[in-house]
This record gives structure tokens, sequence and C-alpha cells, in this order.
């Protein structure tokens, strides 16, 4: 199966292990909502740049509702960072 | 009280609401991730651990054994309708089912992919009502030093049996295993490769080395090919499957469910190994135009494999309950999910938690039946999964990752560790390593040492107690056996029939 997949270009590859590694260390400084809408947003818009619109609200969106059930309906508490949002539980 | 009385008494426990919910929302979860492309049920369960931390026990494992045949079915709809398999296993039923779906059947071809995995699924819990008491009552005579020699036997079978590079799946097998050592000394607590970190002297979790292994290569991958649009999906018809499609799927069907049962079964096998086995036989047990079918879309290359894989997620589960030794990467990691609700997989579980297991053996009835009627109606729900767009869909898995790594101990250090793992798990996957030794190797090393080291105690540290012990020396002789036959077939095939040999597509895949 490999044979058949396209090769990686290594630039985009750093850019893409860049933005993970930068995603580990910010994750608790930072807080679960605001690290992952940056994360997010950055590396969509990184891939797709004429999608700005959609990719702003999909990094706002997503990281809101997992933040919001995670802390609230499944009592897991989530790094809140300095938007100093509610640890929920 | 017999398998099968224990069995009917753990479906009254399996139909109570509270866990026919939990089957449903594992089913339904498991086949929503399944669908996406390149997430497989090892990834599934992975990131869904954290949450049923919470969870009874019996929720929690009901709750991830239905996200298990979940997602291998999930698998099944991506592969016939773009060729994306999450996992190898599907891989096959993507050779002809996207072909039929190519041509306008996709409709049958999902749906005989449903029944397969339906029928293939309830053969395979049967065969584990009946083979897991014969495989308790054999293992109460196995003491440490049987185990020592079985665990063993398993990490090698994974290597031998696996496709592709043999030494490269030797060396996947020692990464899995220092993961393993990583940690305290479980009987003089010393401290071992933890670089003098607090935190890492708990170990490695392995719910963290599944994701980082499965799921960040692959979401890499994919954001750094820099895809914006979804691959184009096959429209899917009403279409069901007519009296025709029915009539030639049965054989496949019954073959299937055989072949992928005895071959999850086998530890360190288990889907991969069922699928393609049914494959092959059934493109070479079909006759005349038939057989030229096969990777144009026969519906007996979908039918077969798709009941395999099922019926050996069953299958795996035999030696998994039965001796905690996982048959596959998947059921590596629920054997850590009982570990984690302290439940020891094992003979003993039969006796101490019988109606636990029956009650979740049961609860596999259920699901595959749930599966079935939930996929007429919704398929083409799912199907809309397909369409999310892939930086949406890999950023969002890098980030379910890491919240899951954060979930599983709230340290830095477990991001630390998923990020180092998973670009290990990168290399790895770039360069051809399976990695599924690793992951059960992983899980495997804290028993084999622990067993070892109790076979070496009573022994007084003599090592021929291997082969002195009958029984443990018979488990020797059928696993040198079992490692090197299919290597000697090979070499003699080779050699005779290099002539007669057609290379088709289903070997270029290994």
């Amino acid at each position: 199966m490999k044979e058949s997949e396209p090769p990686v270009a290594l630039k985009n590859l750093l850019v893409v292990i860049l933005l993970f590694v930068g995603y580990a260390v910010a994750f608790i400084p930072l807080g679960y909502v605001l690290s992952t809408a940056i994360f997010l947003g950055i590396i969509v818009t990184v891939i797709d740049r004429a999608k700005w619109k959609r990719n702003i609200l999909f990094a706002i969106g997503f990281s809101a509702i997992v933040y919001l059930s995670f802390t609230q309906l499944l009592g897991v508490p989530l790094p809140a960072g300095v938007l100093g949002l509610p640890v929920g539980g | 009280m017999d398998a099968f009385g224990s069995l009917i008494a753990g479906l009254g426990s399996a139909l109570t609401p509270t866990n026919l919910m939990f089957v449903f929302l594992g089913v339904l979860i498991g086949t929503i991730v399944g669908v996406l492309p390149g997430l497989g049920p090892i990834t599934a369960i992975a990131l869904l651990i954290p949450l049923t931390f919470g969870l009874e026990p019996t929720s929690g494992l009901i709750l991830l054994s239905g996200v298990y045949y979940g997602a291998m079915y999930g698998g099944s709809i991506t592969s016939i309708l773009i060729r994306t398999p999450g996992e190898v296993a599907s891989a096959v039923t993507a050779l002809d089912g996207h072909q039929m779906a190519k041509q306008g059947h996709a409709g049958p071809a999902l749906a005989t992919a449903a029944v397969g995995s339906f029928i293939g699924g309830t053969i395979a819990v049967i065969g584990l009502v009946f083979l897991s008491p014969v495989l308790v009552t054999v293992a109460t005579s196995f003491g440490a030093s049987e185990y020592t020699i079985l665990l063993i036997g398993a990490l090698a079978l994974t290597t031998s049996l696996m496709s592709g590079s043999r030494l490269k799946a030797g060396i996947s097998v020692l990464i899995g295993m220092s993961f393993g050592v990583v940690g305290l000394d479980p009987q003089n607590g010393v401290e071992r490769w933890t670089g003098g970190a607090i935190e890492l002297s708990d170990g490695i979790d392995i719910a963290l080395v599944a994701m980082a292994l499965f799921a960040v290569p692959e979401a890499l991958r994919h954001l750094a090919l820099g895809d914006r649009q979804p691959s184009p999906t096959m429209r899917v018809q009403r279409a069901w499957m007519n009296k025709e499609d029915l009539r030639r799927s049965a054989g496949p069907y019954a073959r299937g469910s055989l072949v992928g049962f005895t071959a999850g079964v086998l530890p360190g096998l288990g889907p991969t190994l069922g699928s393609f086995a049914s494959y092959s036989l059934e493109r070479s047990i079909a006759r005349g135009e038939r057989r030229k079918l096969f990777g144009k879309g026969a519906i007996e290359g979908v039918a077969g494999p798709e009941t395999a894989n099922n019926a050996a997620v069953g299958g795996a589960m035999v030696p998994m309950l039965a001796l905690a030794i996982p048959g596959s990467a998947t059921t590596a990691l629920l054997l850590f999910v009982y570990q984690m609700y302290g439940l020891q997989p094992g003979p003993q579980l039969f006796v101490n938690d019988g109606p636990l297991v029956w009650t979740i053996v049961a609860s596999m009835l259920v699901g595959n039946a749930m599966l079935l009627a939930l996929n007429m109606p919704m398929v083409r729900i799912f199907v809309t999964m397909l369409k999310v767009p892939p930086p949406l869909l890999y950023g969002g898995v890098l980030a379910f990752v890491m919240l899951g790594a954060y979930a599983l101990t709230f340290s830095f250090y477990s991001l630390l560790l998923l990020v180092a793992i998973g670009l290990l798990g990168y290399v790895m996957h770039e360069n051809n390593f399976p990695l599924t030794p690793a992951i059960l190797a992983a899980v495997l090393l804290p028993m084999l040492e622990l067993n070892l080291r109790r076979a070496l105690l009573v022994s007084g540290g003599d090592w021929t107690t291997f082969i002195s012990r009958p029984l443990s020396l018979i488990l020797i002789i059928i696993i040198a056996l079992g490692t090197t036959v299919p290597f000697i077939v090979k070499a003699i095939r080779s050699r005779y029939q290099t002539a007669a040999a057609e290379p088709t597509k289903i070997d270029t895949l290994r």
C-alpha cells in the first residue's frame, strides 16, 4: 500500500512538525482553548489559505465546543491558561 | 454453568437499557471514526480511553468493544467508496469493493460488507463462547514458564508472519519492548529509563503509545501532503443485494467466517491475515469467468474478506480473554483497558469476573445485530463523514490526540512523549516498519518479564526449566514449527512454482 502513496515535501513536513511541537509546548501555559484555536487556525490556513474565514470559524468552534463538552459534560479538567476560563467539573 | 448458559445469562445483562445504550454508542462512534479516512479501530479506541475512565468497567468495556467492531465496519465503507482504508485489514476489501462502486454498485457492495460483517462477527462470538472455556481449561495447567514461552512465541509469530520485512518487524518489536521497560522495576522498585523524571516512573501509557504510533503519523503525513479537497466519493444508491448477490456471497461468508476466526486466534496476526487469506482462498476456488472478475469488482472478493475481517475480531478476543495474549494491535490495547480497570484477563478472569466477561461477549452479539440494523438507514449519513476537508480532519485528529494524551496524566510529560513517539512512529511508518509488533511488544513486555522472573524464581535460577517441563517443551516445539514452517513452505514453493505464479494486485499490496 505504501508504494502507491505520494511522497511528502520535506519543507511542508517540517512546518507541520514544528506547529505540532509548538502546540504541545503551548498547551498548558496558553490553555486548551487558546493553544488549540491558534494551532488549528494556522495549520489549516497554511494548507488552504483561500478559505481563511472557514478556517477561523473551525478553529474557534472546535476548541470551544471540545473544551465545553470535556470540562462541563464529561468532567475532564483541561488547562484554562491565560484566558482564565472555568476549569469546570 | 456451561458456556452456552453463561452466554444466555450474559445476554440478559447486555440487554439492560444502560448496557444497550453503551453498545449503541460504541458501534455508532466506532463506525463514525472508522469511516474517517486513515483512522482505524485502534485510533478510535485510544482516543476514547480517557473518556471511559469514569465509567463502570462493564460499561466502559462494552463501549470500547463496540467501538472496535464498529470501526472495522466503518473502515469497509471507506475502502469501498474512496479506497483509503483506516487499517490494513480493510485494504483487501478496497480491491473489489471499490471496483464495484465504480461500476455503480456501491449500494450492493456496502450491503455485502454489512451482511458479511454481521455473519462473521456473530459466528466468531459463537466460536469464542465455545473455544475460550477450552483454552481456559488448558491454561490452568500453565505455569510461569509456559506463559513465558507463549509470550515469546506471540512476539515471534508477529515478526515471522507479518507481511514485509522480518527484520523491520523485529526492530519494531524491540522498540515496543523498550517502551515497556520504562518505569519502576516491578519487583525491586528500581527506576528504569526514567531519566530521573517522576512522571515516567509509572511507565508509558499504552493508550499514548497507540495514539502516537497510529494516529499521529497518518495525520502528519496528510497535513504535509496538503490536500485541500476530500477524495471524490461514489454516489450511494439505495440498491440492496439482489438474489444473485446473496447466492454468490453465501459461500464466501461461510469460508470467510472460518478463515477469519482461525486467523484471529493466532497471536500477532488477527484481522489482516484473515482478510488476506480469505481473499486468496476465494480467488483460488473461483472458476473460469468468475476468477477473471477478481480485482475488477467480484462480489466474492468483498464478501469473503469483510466476513473474515470481523470474524477475526472475535477470534482475537479468545487468546486475549483466556490467556491475556492479544491477537492484534487493537486487542492489545483492549487488554490494556482491562488492566486499567483492575481486571487481569486469563483463566482467573472467567472464574472471578465471569458475569462481566459474558456480558461483554453477549454485548458483541447485540452490537453486531445493531450495526446491521444501523447500517441500512444510516449509511448515507456515515458517507457524509467522507466529505470533511482533509486539513480540518487531520488538524482535528492532532488536536484530539493532544487532548487524549493530556487527559491520561494531566502532565506536560505526556504531551512531550506523544510528540516524541509520534515522530518516531512517523519515521517508522514512512520506512515501512510495521507498527503492530511495536504495540504488541509494549503490552506484552511487562507480562513477559513478570513470568520469566517468576519461572526462574521457582526453578532457583535454572534456565533448563523451560525445556525440562513437558508442557513448556511442547509449546517450544509448536512455536518453532509455527515460525519456521511458513518460511520453508515458501522456499519450496518458489523453487517449484515460479512458472505457475501469477502476480496480481494482492501480491503488490503486501
